[in-house]
């Protein structure tokens, strides 16, 4: 073969030489069938390549994807501050366009208040056995993951309810939806989910104090759930750690 | 401006998984790097430099988790051979017939080759970006992308005529 490279005959194939190089080399390829044949081949190779890895963006993105990016950041901001001591502040924030959702969950709220007693019927709901497993063993900040039932669970905080249950909440990611709930232990040891939202309608944290809104009609379905409960403030992570060391006694 | 850069990373995703499809082979394993280096970056969002290209920044962070998982574990399973490929893309069209057979065939011979030159032919290949754009993205000199880019090609042509010679086409 004519002393040519095969790093000038890949830059003539990927068009990244100035004419005079170019010209140099289509006379090289022009005279030596060694040469063009390497051209020949590594103009396949990029063609294949592309032709071939082109096919993924065919298929749609995921939505746990999605869910990922769109949630990112009122996710960050919980799980870097998993401590709350005026709920109303963590929650309610600009102006919430969340009627529908407020009404789906006042429903499960107003059951909760009338019966009093969660898990016993009522609006309350018996949950998967992840999320018991999960919400009793593991501490505020850890991620376990299902691959059988795919399904993420971590729990992001604790605390006490009025009436003296312990709660948690914590976030349920499932290859369709990233959910965000609060759950309560009853007498049998079970845990009870007493909200549980999409948390793509959770509203983002509020980029400026001015936002601020204490109203309680405006408050999003998370923190009504929570003032509901009559939450104050969320355990340590020490105090936490003893409860569940006490089994949440 | 957080909310425009996080609908820009939804409009890349298949892009960014196209990318990690080439460096693992394996559509669960990409998603799991893209989900890595979408949280990464948004983490580190306030170090993109707006204007610059964040698909750019995006594949530099996929490519860097991709690399220190792979030091980590240090590659699994034996080198694969021209035959393997045969027998793994024959598998996989019985497992997933949708798959057309390029894409199984470039993934089984991408995976034959070194991880770092799986990057740049994603870069060069199909991303479709020039030396020039590909040595900034990865923060190397252009002759090391020039290097890798043709030892890669050319190690990959033969081995898909092997595999398609072997395979009757």
């Amino acid at each position: 073969m004519t002393n040519v490279d095969h790093q000038s005959l890949m830059a003539y194939v990927d068009n990244e030489l100035d004419d005079k190089k170019r010209v140099e080399i289509e006379a090289i390829i022009d005279r030596d069938p060694e040469a063009a044949a390497i051209v020949e081949r590594l103009t396949k190779s990029r063609e294949l390549l592309k032709e071939g890895f082109d096919e993924i963006l065919d298929y749609p993105a995921p939505d746990h994807l999605v869910a990922t990016i769109r949630n990112h950041r009122a996710e960050a901001k919980i799980i870097s501050h998993p401590s709350f001591s005026t709920p109303k502040n963590r929650f309610s924030s600009t102006s919430l366009a969340l009627a529908a959702s407020i009404a789906l969950i006042i429903g499960v709220v107003a059951g909760y208040i009338m019966d009093n007693q969660p898990g016993e019927n009522s609006a309350s709901f018996p949950v998967a056995n992840l999320l018991q497993q999960t919400l009793e063993s593991q501490p505020s900040g850890t991620k376990t993951i299902d691959d059988n039932a795919a399904q993420a669970i971590t729990p992001i905080l604790t605390f006490a309810a009025e009436n003296g249950q312990i709660c948690r909440e914590y976030e349920r990611q499932s290859p369709t939806a990233l959910l965000r709930g609060v759950a309560c232990r009853n007498k049998e040891g079970k845990w009870i989910t007493f909200a549980e939202i999409d948390s793509t309608l959770l509203p983002a944290p509020p980029t400026t104090e001015i936002g601020y809104a204490p109203a309680a009609g405006n408050q999003d379905p998370l923190s009504a759930a929570l003032t509901a409960l009559g939450a104050q403030r969320s355990f340590t992570a020490n105090e936490e750690q003893q409860l569940r060391e006490r089994g949440w006694q | 401006m957080n909310k425009i850069v996080q609908e820009e990373l939804i409009l890349l995703l298949p892009r960014l998984r196209r990318f990690a499809f080439g460096l693992t082979g394996n559509i669960h394993e990409a998603d799991d790097l893209v989900q890595a280096a979408c949280e990464r970056g948004l983490t580190k969002i306030a170090q993109w430099n707006p204007g610059t290209r964040l698909d750019s920044w995006m594949y530099r962070i996929l490519q860097n988790i991709f690399l220190d998982n792979r030091r980590k574990h240090k590659l699994r399973g034996d080198p694969v051979s021209p035959d393997n490929i045969r027998q793994a893309v024959d598998h996989q069209s019985h497992k997933i017939p949708e798959i057309r057979s390029n894409l199984s065939l470039v993934a089984e011979a991408m995976k034959t080759l070194p991880e770092e030159q799986r990057v740049v032919l994603m870069l060069v290949c199909v991303e479709e970006q020039s030396y020039k754009e590909a040595a900034e993205t990865l923060d190397l000199p252009v002759g090391t992308i020039m290097s890798r880019l043709a030892r890669a090609r050319m190690k990959l042509s033969t081995l898909v005529e092997t595999t398609k010679a072997t395979q009757g086409e």
